[in-house]
Parts: C-alpha cells; sequence; structure tokens
C-alpha cells in the first residue's frame, strides 16, 4: 500500500500533507513518523496503530472513532514535565516534531491493562451501580470505598507542576462573525466580505475548510478542496476579513459576546519567546452565523467499540485529507446514502471495501462493492483491533466478514451546541431524523449549512450566502448574494436505525463515559426516563466529549424502550465551553504576582533602598516596616519606630488612603448629608474628623475632610475602602440628588501624602515648609489645613491631623515630587533622629490612642459601638442617621469599643478572643464581646488591645477573661479606657 | 523655585521608551493635565468660553480637539481634561480655577495618570490584547474610557499609528507590565 516503509498504512498520493517535512514523535515512548499536515491520529493510522487508549470505566481497548473534535476514544496525555496535558483528544492535535503522546488510563501498559479486569465484571457496574453499593459497612465508605474509587476514576494525570506557559487574553470586534470555515461558512464570509462588511471567520482546525477538506465532491469545475482554497485566499487578501484558524468558539454569551479560544502555540514544541499558548478571546458582534456543520453519528451495536470501528465520514477524511487508512481492508455498517461515498472514496483510492452493510432493504447498488441489503451487524471480534464483523442478513442468515475497520453512517446530527447556549431547545426534523437549532437561539445568532439541518453541499453553499445577506441586512449592510458554482445537491435518503437489537453482548452508546444499551434500559427499567434523569442516572454525555457522538442515540434508544418519538423524550441542552478548555486561559495573564495591579506609593523606590518590607492594602504595596541592621525580629523594628517617633519624629507615607476631591456650590450640603455628624459649619482652612454610616445605619468608614475653600473640600478614606467610598459618594450624587452641583474626583493618586508625627514634627517642617507660612499653635493649631509652599515654591497642602495620638501633620506635594520630598524630609529629619515608619508602627500608636480602624469598622458596628453615637447629628439628616436609631442599635447593653490590658503584664492578647465574665461559662449564651485589635505598646511595655464589651463604657477597671477557644487560650484583662496614651490629648495640641 | 527633581511613574529621573519591531512604547510625562467640570447649568457658558480661556474648544463626546499644543479630552457629561505641556503648564489648574470660577469646577490631575505613547503599525493588534475597545474602528481624535487587567485607563486615538494611553499613575508598573507583555505577545 504504501513506498514509505515506516508508515505501512499511507497511502502513495493525495492528501493534504507535506511529504517533504517529515515529523518524529514517539506515543507509549516508540518512536514514529508523521507529515506536516497530520494529526496525531491520521499519523498514528499511518503507522497502523489503531489501538489509542482504555475506557473508561471497563478499560475496554480503544481507538480513534472520529477526526475532529468530538473524539471520545482516541484520548491521550501530551508532553511532559510541566507542559504534560492529560485528556487530549488524539484528533485534533497537530503533529510537531518530537511530540511526546502517551496512552492513559491503563496499566501497566496500554497493551496489557491490568485493570481491565473490571469487564469481567461489567454485570456489577452497570448505571447507577454506586448508587447501589458500597452501602455496607457505612465506616467503609470514607475509609476503602471512596479512596479505591477515587484512585480508579479519572482518565490522564496532572503533572502538577505550575504551567510554565502564559496565556492572553483579547476583545475583537465585527459585523459579522462566523463559526465554521465549512462550505456554508466559505460563502457566508465570501458575501458578507465581498459587501464590505468587518468580518470574523473562526474555525477550530487548524486548515480552513470543514469537510471541503475531507470530500472528493467537485464544486463548478474544481476539487472542493481546491475551491476551498481559492476562497480561502481571497478572503485572506481582503483588509476587511480575519481568517482565525485554530480557533474554537467555546460559548455564546449575551449581548452577541462570543468567546473564542485561538491555539497560538498548541502546534509548536514549546511558544516562541514571548508568545501565549493561547488567547481566549470575546468577540463584540453585531451578528453571528454558526456554521459548524454537522456530526456522523454512529450505530449502536454489539462490540461497537473496538479499535478500528469508527464513523465512515472519519474514514473519507483520514483517507482523502492525510492519505492514511486505518486498514487494507474495510467494510461500510450503514443506514443512509452517505455511507457509501466512503466506500466509493475508498474504492477509488484501491482500499479492499469488503462490504457495504446497508440496514435498508431497498439498499442501492454499488459499483464494485458487495452491498448486504438489509443487513445487520451484530457482533466483532478482535481483541486489540477489529479483525471481523459478524453480520446478520436480512434473510435471518449470519455471516462473518474480515476487515480491519468498519466505517459506520448511522445519519447526521447538526452541530447545535452554541444555539443551546441561551436555552435554546433543538427541534426534531423528521426528514433528517435529527434535532435542528430551535427555539430561542442567542440574538443575532442565524444558523446555515449541515449545521441547520442542511446536507447537501449546494445547500449548504446557498445557505451560508443566504445567512449572510438575511443577517447584514438587519444591520444595514446590503450585501449582494454571490454567484455559486454548481455542487453536489442529492436529496436525504436514510432510515432511522439507532442500534441493533440482536443479541446480548453490550452494544456502546457513550464510548467515553463507557454506556451501553443496556444501561439504557435498565434506566428506562429503573424509571429513570427523562431525559435528565437518563443522563445523571447513566453518565450518558457527561464526559469531557459533552456526549457529541452519543446523546442522540440514547435518547433514541430511550424512545424506543418508551414507545414514544424522539421528539417526545425531548432532549438536553448544551453550555459551554464547547469543547474542554484549559484553566490557564480563562485566566490569561491575571496569574501568580499579576493576579491583580498593584500601587506603588511615591516613597517606593526610596523604601526599597531602605529595605522595606512591603505589605499589600488595597493593592497598594506600603512599608510595613524598616528593618536597621542587627534587628532579627520585625517587633525590634517596629517597637523602634514607634518609640522614636514619640520621642522625637517619625515619617510614614499616607499617600495610599483615599483622598477625593469635593467641589460645587453645593458641596457643603453633599458633604453634609454624606456624613452623620455636622459639616454645616466648618470652616474654611479647617479639617474635620467624619464618620459615614450605610444605609442601615452601619459604620461604612471614617476619615477627615478638609475645607479648603468655600466650596471646594478634599475627603479622606481609608485606604482599604477608597474605592467603596467613592462609588457610594457617586451613587449618592448622580442616583440620589443630581440636583445638587457637586462635583467628585479621586486624587489619590496625585498627591504624594506623608505623615510627619512626633514632639519634633514642626520643627522638622519648618526646615521644609517655606518660611512665609506659620506653623505655630496659634497660627496652625490642630485640625488646621491649607496651602503652602516647599522647598523654595513647590506648591503642597498641609493638614494638622494626628493618627498617632502625637503632634502630628500630613504634608502633601505633587506625586512627582515624593520621592524627593521624603528624601529631604529624612535629610532635614537627622538632626531630631527621625525616623520613617510602616504601617505596622502605625497600627501600634493607633491603638495606643485607641483609634478605630479597619478591624473595628467592620461591617456590623455602629456609631454607638464605637463610643461615638453622639457624633450622629440628630439636628439634620444624613444617610443612615434613621436606621442608626433602630431599637435593635441602640440597647442600653450593646457593646461599646474599650480598651484592655492583661492583668499579667506578661501575657499576650489573641485578636478574635471573646470576652466572658470570670465565672460564666464559655459560650455563646454568655458571650460578653470580642477583642478587635491587639500589639505589644513599646510605650506602656506590655500588650494592649482594643474590643468591643457589653456596657464597656461602664464597666471601666473590670476583671474579665479574654478567651480563645480555637487555640486553647485564655487569660484575664482589665477593661480600661481604649486611649492609653495622652488620653487628654496634650500632645495632639502642643 | 523649588529645587525638588521629579520622578517619574515608572521609578525614572527621564522617562522610559521600549522599541520593538513595528511598535514603540513610551512614558510620556511632558503633559500637564486638570479637569474641567461645567458646575450645573454652565455648560453653554464654558464651551463659548473655552477656546478663549482654555486654549482649546471642549470635544463632543468620545473625543479629543486640539489647538497648538492644547488638548482637550471627553471625560465624561460635561466634563473634560485638558492637557498642556508640562514645561508651561504646570500650574495650569490654580490658573483655570480663578479664570472659570463660577462656570467650571478645575482639579489638578498632572500626577493623576501616567500617560504611555504607543506608535507603531502594530498599535491596533496589541490594543486588541488589552482592552475591550474597539481601537480598530476608532476615529482619529476620539478618546473613549476601559479597562486594562483591571486598571481604569483612558484610550485615546490621535493619529494614524498613534495613540495613548492613560492610567492610574499608582499602577504605571502593572499597566506597562501588561503592555510590555501584549507587544511580546504580537510582535
Amino acid at each position: 500500500m504504501s513506498h514509505f516503509t515506516n508508515q505501512p498504512n499511507r497511502l502513495d498520493s493525495g492528501g493534504m500533507i507535506d511529504r517533504t517535512k517529515l515529523i518524529e514523535f514517539t506515543f507509549d515512548g516508540k518512536k514514529f513518523d508523521g507529515f506536516e499536515g497530520d494529526t496525531l491520529a491520521s499519523a498514528l493510522l499511518a503507522n497502523n496503530v489503531r489501538l489509542m487508549g482504555r475506557s473508561f470505566k471497563y478499560h475496554r481497548p480503544r481507538g480513534v472513532m472520529t477526526a475532529g473534535s468530538e473524539e471520545p476514544n482516541a484520548i491521550v496525555e501530551l508532553r511532559s514535565g510541566a507542559r504534560q496535558e492529560p485528556n487530549s483528544r488524539a484528533t485534533v492535535t497537530e503533529l510537531f516534531d518530537g511530540l511526546e503522546a502517551r496512552s492513559q488510563n491503563r496499566w501497566p501498559s496500554l497493551q496489557f491493562d491490568a485493570m481491565a479486569i473490571n469487564d469481567l465484571f461489567s454485570n456489577f457496574l452497570t448505571a447507577g451501580f454506586y448508587y447501589k453499593t458500597f452501602m455496607w459497612p457505612a465506616a467503609f465508605w470514607e475509609k476503602l470505598y471512596e479512596p479505591i474509587i477515587r484512585n480508579a476514576a479519572g482518565l490522564g494525570s496532572l503533572s502538577t507542576k505550575a504551567d510554565p506557559d502564559s496565556y492572553d487574553k483579547g476583545f475583537l470586534h465585527c459585523d459579522l462573525l462566523i463559526i465554521g470555515a465549512g462550505p456554508s461558512g466559505l460563502t457566508a464570509a465570501l458575501t458578507a466580505a465581498r459587501a464590505g462588511a468587518d468580518i470574523i471567520i473562526a474555525d477550530e482546525d487548524f486548515v480552513l475548510g470543514g469537510r471541503l477538506t475531507a470530500e472528493t465532491y467537485e464544486i463548478g469545475d474544481a476539487s472542493c478542496a481546491d475551491w476551498a482554497l481559492e476562497t480561502i485566499a481571497e478572503l485572506n487578501s481582503m483588509s476587511n476579513v480575519r481568517c482565525m484558524p485554530r480557533t474554537t468558539v467555546i460559548g455564546a454569551f449575551d449581548h452577541g459576546v462570543y468567546g473564542a479560544v485561538e491555539r497560538i502555540s498548541d502546534h509548536l514544541a514549546v511558544p516562541t519567546d514571548g508568545k501565549p499558548r493561547q488567547v481566549l478571546w470575546r468577540i463584540y458582534s453585531k451578528r453571528a452565523v454558526l456554521a459548524g456543520g454537522a456530526i456522523e453519528r454512529p450505530i449502536c451495536f454489539p462490540n461497537n467499540d473496538r479499535p478500528g470501528i469508527m464513523q465512515a465520514s472519519a474514514i473519507r477524511s483520514y483517507v482523502n485529507r492525510w492519505a492514511s487508512t486505518p486498514a487494507s481492508q474495510i467494510a461500510i455498517f450503514t443506514n443512509n446514502d452517505n455511507g457509501y461515498r466512503t466506500a466509493t472514496d475508498l474504492r477509488d483510492k484501491g482500499i479492499d471495501v469488503s462490504a457495504i452493510i446497508d440496514t435498508r432493504p431497498d439498499a442501492p447498488k454499488c459499483e464494485g462493492i458487495e452491498v448486504l441489503a438489509g443487513g445487520r451487524v451484530v457482533d466483532t471480534s478482535g481483541r486489540l483491533g477489529l479483525n471481523a464483523i459478524t453480520v446478520r442478513m436480512n434473510n435471518g442468515t449470519t455471516r462473518t466478514i474480515k476487515c480491519g475497520a468498519l466505517g459506520v453512517a448511522g445519519g447526521w446530527n447538526p452541530n447545535v451546541h452554541l444555539t443551546c447556549h441561551q436555552r435554546g431547545f433543538p427541534q426534531w426534523q423528521q426528514d433528517i431524523a435529527a434535532f435542528v437549532p430551535g427555539g430561542t437561539l442567542p440574538v443575532g445568532l442565524g444558523v446555515a449549512g449541515a449545521a441547520n439541518g442542511q446536507f447537501s453541499l449546494d445547500s449548504c453553499l446557498s445557505s451560508g450566502v443566504q445567512s449572510a445577506v438575511t443577517l447584514l441586512a438587519d444591520i444595514d449592510i446590503k450585501a449582494k448574494a454571490i454567484k455559486l458554482p454548481k455542487a453536489e445537491d442529492a436529496p436525504i435518503k436514510l432510515m432511522p436505525f439507532w442500534h441493533v437489537g440482536y443479541g446480548k453482548k453490550r452494544a456502546w452508546v457513550d464510548q467515553q463515559n463507557d454506556v451501553t444499551v443496556k444501561d439504557i434500559k435498565l434506566a428506562h427499567q429503573e424509571n429513570f426516563r427523562s431525559v435528565e434523569h437518563l443522563k445523571r442516572y447513566t453518565t450518558l454525555g457527561m464526559a469531557t466529549d459533552q456526549g457529541k457522538t452519543s446523546n442522540i442515540s440514547g435518547l433514541a434508544i430511550m424512545a424506543e424502550l418508551s414507545g414514544k418519538s424522539i421528539p417526545d423524550v425531548g432532549t438536553t441542552i448544551f453550555r459551554p465551553p464547547y469543547t474542554p478548555t484549559a484553566i490557564g486561559v480563562m485566566a490569561g495573564r491575571a496569574r501568580d504576582r499579576h493576579f491583580r495591579p498593584t500601587r506603588l506609593t511615591p516613597s517606593h523606590k526610596w523604601a526599597e533602598e531602605q529595605g522595606a518590607v512591603f505589605v499589600e492594602a488595597g493593592m497598594w504595596l506600603r512599608a510595613q516596616w524598616y528593618p536597621q541592621p542587627g534587628e532579627t525580629h520585625w517587633r525590634e523594628s517596629v517597637d523602634r519606630e514607634v518609640l522614636a517617633t514619640r520621642a522625637s519624629v517619625g515619617v510614614c507615607d499616607v499617600t495610599s488612603l483615599g483622598k477625593i476631591d469635593i467641589q460645587g456650590r453645593d458641596a457643603t450640603t453633599f458633604i453634609n448629608r454624606v456624613y452623620a455628624n455636622g459639616f454645616a459649619k466648618l470652616p474654611i482652612g479647617k479639617t474635620r474628623y467624619g464618620l459615614m454610616l450605610r444605609e442601615d445605619g452601619i459604620v461604612m468608614d471614617d476619615g477627615t475632610t478638609a475645607r479648603l475653600a468655600e466650596s471646594h473640600y478634599v475627603m479622606t478614606t481609608t485606604t482599604a475602602n477608597a474605592v467603596g467610598v467613592f462609588r457610594h459618594l457617586e451613587f449618592c450624587r448622580q442616583c440620589l440628588w443630581p440636583d445638587l452641583d457637586v462635583q467628585l474626583i479621586s486624587t489619590t493618586e496625585s498627591w504624594a501624602q506623608y505623615a510627619i508625627a512626633g514632639p519634633n514634627a514642626r520643627k522638622l517642617l519648618e526646615k521644609i515648609i517655606d518660611p512665609e507660612f506659620d506653623l505655630s499653635n496659634d497660627a496652625f493649631p490642630f485640625m488646621a489645613c491649607g496651602k503652602v509652599t516647599v522647598c523654595g515654591g513647590l506648591r503642597a497642602r498641609l493638614f494638622r491631623i494626628s493618627f498617632s495620638g502625637e503632634l502630628a501633620y500630613e504634608l502633601a506635594v505633587p506625586t512627582r515630587y515624593g520621592d524627593a520630598l521624603i528624601r529631604r524630609i529624612m535629610e532635614a529629619g537627622e538632626a531630631y533622629d527621625i525616623v520613617p515608619y510602616g504601617t505596622e508602627a502605625l497600627g501600634v500608636m493607633r491603638i495606643e490612642k485607641g483609634h478605630a480602624a479597619g478591624n473595628e469598622l467592620n461591617g456590623t458596628t455602629t456609631a454607638l459601638n464605637l463610643g461615638l453615637g453622639r457624633m450622629v447629628s440628630a439636628t439634620k439628616d444624613s444617610i443612615g442617621s434613621v436606621l442608626s436609631r433602630r431599637e435593635g442599635l441602640t440597647q442600653k447593653d450593646a457593646i461599646i469599643q474599650i480598651g484592655l490590658k492583661p492583668v499579667n503584664d506578661a501575657d499576650a492578647l489573641d485578636a478574635g478572643a471573646h470576652l466572658m465574665r470570670v465565672d460564666d461559662p464559655v459560650n455563646a449564651a454568655h458571650d460578653q464581646g470580642y477583642v478587635t485589635s491587639v500589639c505589644y505598646s513599646p510605650s506602656l511595655g506590655h500588650a494592649i488591645g482594643l474590643g468591643f464589651l457589653s456596657n464597656g463604657s461602664n464597666r471601666m477597671g473590670e476583671i474579665i477573661r479574654a478567651v480563645n477557644p480555637l487555640q486553647g487560650r485564655e487569660i484575664l484583662v482589665e477593661v480600661v479606657s481604649p486611649h492609653f496614651i495622652d488620653p487628654k490629648g496634650e500632645r495632639l495640641h502642643a | 523655585m523649588h529645587d525638588l527633581a521629579p520622578l517619574h511613574a515608572l521609578g525614572g529621573h527621564s522617562p522610559q521608551i521600549d522599541v520593538y519591531d513595528r511598535v514603540t512604547l513610551a512614558e510620556n510625562a511632558d503633559f500637564a493635565y486638570v479637569s474641567i467640570a461645567a458646575h450645573a447649568g454652565g455648560k453653554d457658558k464654558l464651551s463659548k468660553i473655552s477656546g478663549k480661556v482654555i486654549g482649546v474648544t471642549l470635544p463632543l463626546p468620545e473625543q479629543m480637539t486640539h489647538h497648538d499644543d492644547i488638548s482637550a479630552i471627553w471625560t465624561g457629561p460635561d466634563q473634560w481634561m485638558v492637557e498642556a505641556p508640562i514645561e508651561s503648564h504646570e500650574t495650569m489648574a490654580d490658573d483655570l480655577t480663578i479664570k472659570l470660577a463660577g462656570i467650571a469646577i478645575v482639579t489638578e490631575q498632572n500626577d493623576s495618570f501616567v500617560r504611555f505613547d504607543l506608535t507603531g503599525e502594530l498599535c491596533v493588534n496589541i490594543l486588541e490584547r488589552l482592552c475591550a475597545v474597539n481601537s480598530r474602528q476608532m476615529p482619529y481624535n476620539s478618546a473613549t474610557r476601559t479597562a486594562i487587567e483591571h486598571i481604569s485607563c483612558f484610550i485615546l486615538h490621535r493619529s494614524v499609528g498613534y495613540f495613548s494611553i492613560l492610567g492610574a499613575r499608582s499602577s504605571a508598573k502593572s499597566l506597562h507590565h501588561n503592555l510590555i507583555n501584549s507587544i511580546k505577545s504580537v510582535v
């Protein structure tokens, strides 16, 4: 048959392969040759390898069944190391030099699989066996049965290594998306392209053309393959056309959006440097046409799963497109005329066709080939590959026919998958005995060609044209129907035939999930008769192929058993993705440290130079502490930073706090409504602490707001809530009070802001701020704010506010000068032994001062809980003020923020610990509150904490317990004021 | 005159430029920005005087206008952003606050954004790996808002093969990382 001694089943001529480009690959460690243009399946068949895998449940020997993405059997593991990928379909795996492929789900080898013993116990492993077995003894389930079943289940294996490849996500736009580049897709594309529409034509195959690449039809005077090449060449030459081979449209989503995966590098051993392995495209289409073709369905007959038993159309594909035959002697089992095409194509290529077994008693004749009219295949033989079939003749006798492959042609199922993604239910079409797209299709989607049940080549070509014309007319693009050459237009001659009823041997319906006709009968017998029950009870159609070759056969058999018609039984529908999709492509570039963007503060570069340790806060990377030589523990650094700041001066980058510019004639009214406390009388040049409530009266956020001018405020928010607060304010502005003259702009990015805290803060600032600005306590008192200039004229803003409890300021300059300013501050502060301090020291100082932060503003607490109940003004209306006065939120024994110190100074406090009276049992009924924030206070020399305690403000001095049942810890603590440092605020006002 | 040296968004004292085959990505720190929003009911008056006061007429939605080296970009209903050379316009916000008092609200945005200029014949191929904007169909002098890997950005189509991407300054490195990845994917 072949001159290629290494490829005994390679035909001497033909095929869309490049015979000058030999490719070496391995399968189960054995070396083989193929050609450029081959798939793994076509190359293996050319090498006379029919056995490619083992079945899921019974470990039956299996070979390739199809030539496309619907393949249920030839599922292999590709590559090795971190790039190892299980469950890959050999039928769509493009061959490349060095490809490593391995069979899976077998031990110790594909030829001899010990787990095939399951096949002997098939009577115990029928549909729903796991619902009926492993019931006793109950204790065995978790420790014995489940581990064994889990170990036995599954197909391939994961490398467990991180994926070394990268993936992109992208966005495309078009007037018309054409899904499928077969005959109808190509004519739709040509029609639309010539009309000037922007089109995308996508096909999962690496060669465009669909069935035209696998058939021997003629279109006009050219072979259909040549016509396809010419058409594709024209499309590729047009600037308004984007041809996308290797691109699978995996889902149809709302508003004409389609998901498509483009395989950029899967045909290469390793992606080119910088290139992604795959791209997930989101295609925004004004209109789309599904031209996805149809899938030939098998007929179920006893032992129909041996390697070599294939779709008749797949054999045609292998022979015509890849010049690769599965065997030298092939038989055909058909119920329609289309099966004869395979027979005649094989005959014309000199391959021995043993016979055509046609279920129709009035089967047509076929020149040079014996036709067994009214015949049925009732058994097959061959342990690891087909060597003969047994045929029950129309007269009741049986006959054995030798063959290495059997092409099965049971009719065609339109590829309705994408039409179901928005719950469109396919409808039965009797003349082709198949479901066609029906119900509510995704908006803007049309269907053409075989996907719509139009099976002749002529009707495919013309329906593509018509679809394009109609769909484009919807969007006001006039497209002229292109003139089509003459093509095959034979009528559909098919006698529905789903399964052979003779014999007791098993006949497979779903080959990937090992579901047999017998399983369907059992489901029927046990009353799991609805399609949804049938699917779940038998697992029909639930494998990675989603039952592309099995669903309809299963439904038809159930219909027969139920005495109903197929449409009465109904069908299940599909959901995305159309074919198995790598999780990596869903993530795109958003992985590891690039999972989300980071935000860097203006002092980041300088902080890095200081060796700062960073922490992520609201996507900002903030310096957590600045280790000094000799410090071996973070606490040493933090304690030093706190003590130095309280002793002299420290500086902290607080740029990340949200800064919202609020301007407009009604800015004051606006702020007065969003804050619970009064802002109407805030003077210009002053800052005020503000408490913002949610509608339900719970505290949303806090911060300070400075009034820079009559109608110009700057609101600060917590770092973590900056986006949420801005969104809330925009909602208030646009939806609640659109009549107010207010504008909001986030200026967080615009200003580099530093907190300068400590007794020497003023002295330090006097070196930075230009001398014409008076920083004395009288001229610039606590909570003052204003515009200043620094370092000889740079515009800046100064706020006298303090989170640490010290004399403190926040100084803001345009961000680009933030780096220079921190260096200048450190330089000027040398005389005062200035320290930079990070978020840990910041946190310690705020706990020492008793300021609430994220742990206290935790989405469950009210102003009353925070000890700020009086701030909620009763003399004005503001968001949340009414609901904050609800009975349930104002009970006398409400939890109130308090301070806690261990009775024994050596004890540590646990955040999250619950507070209990000394003599009460530890349970929820006696819970008195909980600890929110804890730290070691270097200023006091022991641990301190903040928490919420029932009636807390009246329990100062009480000794209670802080219990941590999770970690088995408990200590005695004293209830104290939350203001551990400077309770009178003398430092603040210094 | 102060003596503080500016640091650019990517952390250098001079802007970073990345040159690839058929495309160049350049950090551009040469421009000052202010946002201008009309007071309620003041849009017509603002539009009328904008050419004289701001130096450029205000564009319609999704568009931008230019006059000499000043540009105006539509950013939302009754809102625009003005772009001008920073060397001569660093304090533009203060000037316009006075000139547009009672007519429009002015906010300095000089350092709110990092601007990347993407030039070359592959701009569209790169942008389609980054954002949902139909950059292929964007007319010249058009502007739109989008998100690139979670970062809110403005995309400006200035001329043939010349786009600007304005994103949050603090995320400049993340944005740059994404842009470079896409360039490498495409070139």
